[in-house]
């Protein structure tokens, strides 16, 4: 349904997107996790036509972007990171417009409007204003308005960012909902959590570039054969670097002072090997830990950095 | 069009449920008109005093009754009078009075000779309404002193014989016929002449309904201020309808719809759109308010047109001004400087001809002067459509050119994703 290819944006100097390409199949939960800075928020917002690509290309079922914005901007959701509401209207009152504004009318818009307070369970409060609603209410109505027009293909952006875990649930929740009636989504996140649950593929993302791309089993399987080591203590990285430098079928992917992580290659036995060279290097240790294969430790292996850096 | 009207309708809506900034906006004229209202209320109790300065070149008889009647009582409720020598025409300059009446050389004499004697008063117009009290107040003095000479004309000739150097010695007989006489003219025109014919109440400020003259006082008084401080605050209602696109920009809601099915020229029609209307209602509000205080007619067709070119150059101006400003705190910024200077060039807060004589050579090029000049001739003249075509035109051209300015400056911005 979705095809990008090559995207690049820059401001002045910086890449904040790098020659991104995925493609995302119809009724697919497709996920993009990063850091924050990776050049999610601004590959969505090319993705949505409010940014034009300086380089690269977005097509939507075979039709380019750009050659007919507003009659494929028509057929998608977007659900932005930042709650985009009108405050003083009320929750019924905001997806009326929202409804109206991609073209709905009379009954249809009626029961549109209906259904999505019921899919955000948002119908007891649909005549309050928005601006007496609690954070994750706004999050849930915020997720409503871009669902309200029956939208073939949903963009979410972080829509989860800084709600409390009950109104993350319950979004979660209603995401799941919207992909199982066929809807496709692009999620962005940087919660190893929800890309590990929601998505059925994930692309990760770090400095505008796609890192990786699978199935969060193909991804995990990457790290499969690998084993990360993250051993903290009173030392400095030359230090560290010297002394386990020489450690067999090892590899020191990140450093810094007092905190170092190595790459194992093969299994739980290299690992065992690994720890008793580490614990034997003299260094002054505080602990070690082994993290089993995950998406965290797929970032690391790949970045050097924990996804929460 | 269903696009636009659903942007306008959600605006206005918002608008409703959050009037605070609109009816701030609003009051600032109502309240000015109240204030007036108050001020110069139904009885005129509350004129502020006239400082008129006389300059007294007769000395005689008549100019001395004359200088009495303005220090009497009653007219020294109104009137602060100070007598002066050939100073007070550079003190009127000065702004240090109101007027200044001068009593010229044998005015006694040519009234006693039954001669035309005129009295010259120098108005100062940076005091407002001010000078025009004291012109209806002197011409009020002259009427009397014009009636009190044809009454007395037999005694007052009879005063002038027994003067005569050659006319001997005055007798009790010659008292007492001179005094008769007087009295008998007095009786006789005693339904002329009293109640005291200065009253300044009832000759100027005071409102009367069947006196059309003190209705004219009280009206000037709100013409002066109501149009100028009414096409304001419309320049502001403009200004706070066109900036909700960077308060959207702000909010998200900008950016959101940018993502929908919806261009960011149609987004800028509806802003344009939506000032518009709201200027609108503003404007029906504020004519609300000018018929229950100004209580005069005016023609539709000339108020129609001269309000519809005026929304549309407040629309104009604040699209482009906003169309400038890269943020909601520049773009207000720009805003308050711009809207103040035009409306003190345009003779907004001032009457025009309390300006300095720079500025008012520049006031035409403020639509500030062109919206107020309209209003007051519409109101003042009873002016026509014809009579304010050129204001509208020069409000509308400008408008129609700013507009297209403005909304493609913001189209530009909002594109390029300098708002969103």
């Amino acid at each position: 349904m979705f095809r990008v290819e090559g995207l690049v944006k820059r401001y002045g100097d910086l890449r904040a997107v790098d020659g991104i390409s995925f493609e995302v199949r119809k009724g697919e939960l497709y996920g993009l996790l990063g850091p924050n800075g990776a050049g999610k928020t601004t590959t969505m917002s090319m993705l949505s036509g409010l940014l034009a690509p300086d380089e690269g290309r977005i097509f939507f079922d075979g039709v380019e972007l750009g050659a007919d914005p507003i009659r494929i901007k028509a057929q998608l959701g977007v659900v932005p990171q930042e709650t985009a509401l009108y405050e003083t209207l009320s929750a019924r009152e905001n997806l009326r417009f929202w409804a109206g504004l991609y073209g709905l009318a009379g009954a249809d818009l009626d029961k549109a409007v209906e259904r999505a307070l019921d899919q955000v369970g948002l119908t007891g409060r649909a005549k309050d204003a928005v601006k007496t609603f609690s954070g994750g209410m706004k999050r849930r109505l915020n997720l409503a308005l871009g669902l309200v027009h029956g939208p073939r293909a949903v963009l979410m952006d972080e829509p989860t960012v800084g709600i409390d875990p009950q109104a993350r649930a319950n979004i979660l929740e209603a995401v799941r909902a919207v992909t199982a009636s066929g809807t496709t989504v692009i999620y962005t996140t940087h919660y190893l959590e929800e890309a590990e649950t929601l998505c059925d593929r994930v692309a990760i993302i770090d400095h505008g570039r796609i890192l990786a791309e699978g199935t969060v089993d193909e991804l995990k399987r990457r790290v499969s054969d690998k084993q990360i080591l993250t051993v903290s203590g009173n030392f400095d990285v030359e230090q560290a670097r010297a002394r386990l430098a020489a450690l067999p079928d090892t590899q020191i992917i990140a450093a810094s002072p007092g905190k170092i992580v190595l790459s194992v290659a093969g299994s739980g036995k290299a690992a065992i090997e690994a720890l008793s060279g580490v614990l034997a290097s003299g260094l002054d240790l505080d602990g070690v830990a082994i993290q089993p294969p995950s998406l965290n430790s797929v970032f690391l292996d790949l970045t050097g950095r924990e996804l929460r850096d | 069009m269903r696009t636009l009207l659903l942007l306008v309708a959600k605006d206005l809506k918002r608008k409703v449920r959050s009037p605070l900034g609109l009816l701030i906006v609003l009051s600032f004229p109502v309240v000015f008109a109240l204030l007036i209202a108050l001020s110069f209320g139904s009885r005129g109790e509350r004129v502020p005093k006239i400082h008129l300065l006389v300059e007294n070149q007769d000395g005689g008889l008549a100019a001395n009754a004359l200088l009495s009647a303005l220090t009497s009582d009653q007219v020294a409720k109104y009137v602060e009078m100070e007598v002066v020598g050939s100073e007070g025409a550079r003190r009127i300059e000065n702004n240090e009075a109101s007027a200044l009446l001068r009593i010229p050389k044998r005015f006694t004499q040519d009234l006693f000779d039954g001669k035309p004697a005129t009295l010259s008063l120098l108005r100062n117009p940076a005091q407002g309404i001010l000078p025009e009290v004291a012109e209806q107040l002197t011409r009020v003095l002259v009427d009397v002193l014009d009636a009190g000479a044809r009454v007395l004309r037999k005694p007052l000739e009879e005063i002038r014989s027994s003067a005569q150097p050659n006319a001997g010695r005055v007798t009790d007989e010659t008292v007492i016929a001179v005094s008769l006489a007087v009295n008998h003219s007095v009786e006789g025109a005693r339904k002329l002449v009293f109640p005291p014919a200065i009253t300044v109440d009832t000759a100027s400020l005071a409102p009367k309904p069947a006196d059309q003259k003190s209705g004219e006082s009280v009206s000037l008084i709100f013409l002066i201020i109501l149009p100028g401080v009414s096409v304001y605050a419309l320049f502001l209602v403009g200004d706070q309808a066109m900036r909700d696109i960077i308060t959207e920009a702000k909010a998200g809601t900008l950016r959101r719809q940018l993502a929908g099915p919806i261009g960011a020229g149609t987004l800028v029609l509806g802003k344009a759109l939506y000032t518009a209307v709201l200027a609108l209602l503003a404007l029906l509000v504020l004519s609300v308010v000018g018929a229950v205080v100004l209580r005069r007619g005016v023609d539709l067709a000339g108020f129609l047109l001269l309000s519809f070119a005026l929304v549309l150059a407040v629309t104009g101006i604040s699209a482009t001004i906003y169309g400038l400003a890269k943020d909601e705190r520049r773009g207000a910024t720009i805003g308050s400087i711009v809207y103040l200077v035009l409306g003190f060039a345009g003779g907004s807060f001032v009457n025009l001809e309390g300006l300095p004589r720079a500025v008012r050579a520049v006031s035409p090029a403020s639509p500030f002067y062109w919206g107020t000049a309209g209003y007051r001739k519409l109101i003042e003249s009873a002016g026509t459509a014809g009579d304010i075509l050129p204001n509208a035109a020069v409000l509308a051209g400008l408008g129609a050119v700013l507009l297209v300015l403005g909304a493609l400056l913001l189209h530009r911005t909002v594109r390029r994703g300098g708002l969103a």
